[in-house]
């Protein structure tokens, strides 16, 4: 267990370097280990087809 | 300023690993999962790009469009890979942080050349367009 003293310590360090930087080093503190799921959720855009959203004769034949 | 201030923030980093004790593992988990979210909204952002190009201009022909589409298909196999050895890797009870780093290197790899290849072929304004919006990619 992280003693709530060096958390305060570390976010008030932080935060002389940017709010953007100390948000993202609160994040690291307090969000969970990403679970199986949140993984899958993140590769999750790579199952987009390629052809998403095209235009039926959006593309012309070679020359 | 910026170049004085890097020391000091990878202290704070340092810090918070050490702090955490049981970070070692832990850190190097997140960072993969960051890395994955971002390689994969970048290539989202690529094709949405791409593929807008194409409705816009109606000037991709199809052995161009063809290319894009086997290199995003290449893409999304080493995307199918990293799955599996991350669902491997979160269902072991002993992990092995290198089972991350090879999913990494199977969608990273891929990913990077892929957007690379998009912005490439998109017209100047549209390229700068996707690499802002890259850019913005919060990890």
């Amino acid at each position: 267990m992280i003693p709530v003293v060096t958390i305060a310590q570390i976010v008030l360090e932080s935060l002389k370097y940017g709010s953007q930087f100390a948000t993202a080093i609160v994040a690291l503190l307090h969000k969970p280990q990403p679970t199986e799921a949140d993984w899958l959720a993140a590769l999750a855009l790579a199952k987009t087809p390629f052809t998403a959203g095209l235009h039926e004769g959006a593309i012309q034949p070679d020359k | 300023m910026r170049i004085c201030r890097m020391p000091a923030i990878v202290a704070v980093s340092l810090a918070i690993a050490f702090v955490c004790g049981c970070a070692t593992t832990a850190s190097i988990e997140r960072g993969a999962y960051i890395t994955v979210g971002s390689a994969t909204t970048a290539v989202e952002l690529a094709r949405q790009g791409y593929i807008n190009h194409a409705n816009e201009c109606l000037c991709v022909q199809s052995n161009e469009f063809l290319r894009v589409q086997n290199a995003y298909e290449e893409y999304q196999r080493g995307a199918e890979l990293a799955g599996q050895l991350i669902v491997a890797y979160k269902q072991s009870t002993t992990p092995n942080p290198m089972t991350l780093e090879s999913a990494l290197t199977a969608l990273s790899d891929n990913s990077s050349n892929l957007v690379t290849m998009i912005i490439e072929l998109l017209p100047g304004k549209d390229g700068a367009k996707v690499q802002r919006q890259i850019g913005k990619v919060k990890p």
